[in-house]
């Protein structure tokens, strides 16, 4: 990704805020007449501060929006909440500094530092007003870090989707539930940073550092683990692909571009379109395959255990002896599939709920759909459906036993 | 006013991304009845699960229904006309489940936004 900034014009730096920095240079040398910068509300947005000293400044919810900070220096300042949105901040400095809460959305930290930096989720109080939301999370979303060094920082719960992070420094940082979706960590070095419950499914990790690591619990759907360094690493609990090394070049490539899909809301990548496709005994498990469409595919045998398959469309799909055990499928369309002796031991099979951006509900769902499925000796053992659409489905030994069924149309006895 | 981590109010910094309406190269066709007898090319400048703004040789339209076909998808989209100007016209779409259904089959764009409209 490449972020332009040369058309962007720079307005001059407020004559009042270069004489506070005069002074509080003053006040860091300890020389007389000297006052810290402390400003709670500064709108520096479209600013030029390249190579600047702004250490140990206090600017909590500071606006620094598409501002020029080439080198700039804020190690230890207070930056809580602040605006970083589209900034250059090549080469800038925020070792120690305290970046809670704080917007790095497209800002571009190419060879920035933020060793032992605090980027765990802040929150803003004011005196009027009160939203009820909780603490916002720092947000790095497709902000370019390569070759940044960020060691030691504490990244808790903070936004690094879609991150280009090539060679970057993370050695030993809180990363605990961070959002690390189709990140591009290549080269980077993750050794002994806790990624307990952390998101980074699509990501890409060739030659990425994970010696040491605590992935325990995390979301590694569509990460193919074969080219990073996992000595040491806890994946306990985590959610992989398995055998990504096993699959064809081809499938890989679908599945890497899909990924992309999916992480970037349909912006860049491919929706995977395995239709008609001969994928007899396939492994596909772990995987996140949302959206993806396998309509008439041959899929006898595959593998699908585990996988992400919300409004997945495996319409007139051969998937006899196919294997869904503990899938998520949530709007996930079957009409006229042949499943026979297929399993769905355990798996989660619920209608897609549609929330509108305020995350209220619409009231407008999409089912799962076996309207017309052959469903002969097809196991939902222990599996939970809910709200799915069988009208019209071949049910022949079709084994329900434990299975948690709610709301259904069409299943028989 | 501020900064601290105790008590309920906060503020979200502003310039995230908003996904619900986006910019599309999407075309179709634009008819003032749902049996297409007269209808007209256009571009979906940009869509939303709730609204299209549709550009292109459009004629005058008046508040009411309309209805839109994306080119190579058989299906009737029923909306309702908001504003017309300069920009384009602006229609509010009213989906019902199964056409989302349809249309989550067949429109990659329809997918999309579908899938962002669904929390993990």
């Amino acid at each position: 990704m490449t972020v332009a900034f040369d058309s962007t014009e720079f307005k001059p730096v407020p004559e009042e805020f270069m004489a506070a920095i005069k002074s509080h240079h003053t006040f860091l040398t300890g020389r007389p007449g000297g006052l810290r910068l402390k400003n709670d509300d500064l709108d520096a947005s479209h600013c030029r501060f390249d190579y600047m000293s702004l250490i140990q400044t206090i600017l909590p919810c500071a606006e620094f929006s598409e501002s020029s900070c080439i080198g700039t220096d804020f190690s230890e300042a207070d930056l809580y909440g602040s605006n970083f949105a589209w900034a250059n901040l090549q080469g800038a400095n925020f070792t120690k500094t305290d970046v809670r809460g704080a917007n790095f959305v497209m800002a571009d930290l190419t060879g920035a530092t933020m060793m032992n930096a605090d980027l765990r989720p802040g929150q803003i109080v004011r005196w009027s007003g009160s939203s009820g939301d909780g603490p916002v999370s720092t947000n790095l979303d497709s902000a370019n870090l390569n070759d940044a060094n960020l060691k030691g920082a504490d990244f808790e719960d903070a936004n690094l989707k879609n991150v280009r992070a090539i060679g970057t420094m993370f050695a030993d940082d809180d990363m605990h539930a961070t959002n690390l979706a189709g990140a591009i960590l290549d080269g980077a070095d993750l050794s002994g940073s806790k990624l307990r419950g952390a998101v980074l499914a699509g990501a890409s990790v060739n030659g990425t550092n994970l010696s040491n690591c605590d992935l325990s619990g995390a979301n590694l759907r569509n990460v193919d683990l074969s080219k990073a360094t996992l000595h040491n690493t806890n994946l306990d609990g985590a959610i992989t692909l398995e055998n990504a090394a096993d699959l064809p070049d081809d499938i890989a490539e679908i599945i890497r571009l899909h990924s992309q899909w999916i992480i970037s809301d349909g912006e860049i990548g491919e929706r995977a379109d395995f239709g008609g496709m001969d994928l007899k005994n396939i492994t596909l498990t772990g995987c996140d395959l949302r959206g993806a469409m396998f309509a008439n595919a041959q899929l006898e045998g595959a593998q699908f255990n585990q996988c992400e398959l919300m409004l997945v469309n495996f319409a007139g799909a051969e998937l006899s002896r196919a294997s869904f055990v503990g899938a998520t499928l949530r709007g996930t369309n079957f009409a006229k599939a042949s499943l026979v002796e297929a399993k769905f031991q355990g798996a989660r099979l619920e209608v897609a709920e549609i929330y509108n951006a305020m995350q209220q509900r619409t009231g407008k769902s999409i089912p799962v759909i076996f309207n017309g499925a052959v469903l002969q000796g097809t196991d939902f053992s222990r599996a939970k459906i809910s709200g799915a659409n069988f009208t019209d489905s071949i049910q022949f030994g079709t084994i329900w036993n434990h299975a948690k069924i709610e709301n259904c149309t069409g299943i028989l006895g | 006013m501020t900064a601290n981590t105790n008590g309920p109010a906060a503020r979200a910094p502003y310039n995230r991304r908003e996904f619900s309406r986006r910019d599309s190269t999407l075309s179709g066709r634009l008819s003032l009845t749902p049996d297409f007898s007269k209808s007209w090319p256009t571009r979906i400048t940009n869509i939303s699960l709730t609204g299209m703004l549709l550009t292109g040789e459009i004629p005058q339209c008046y508040p009411g229904p309309l209805y839109v076909r994306l080119d190579d998808i058989d299906i009737t989209i029923s909306g309702l006309f908001i504003m017309q100007s300069e920009a384009g016209l602006r229609i509010k779409i009213g989906l019902d489940d199964l056409q989302l259904t349809e249309l989550v089959v067949h429109s990659e764009v329809y997918t999309s936004l579908v899938l962002e409209a669904i929390p993990d």
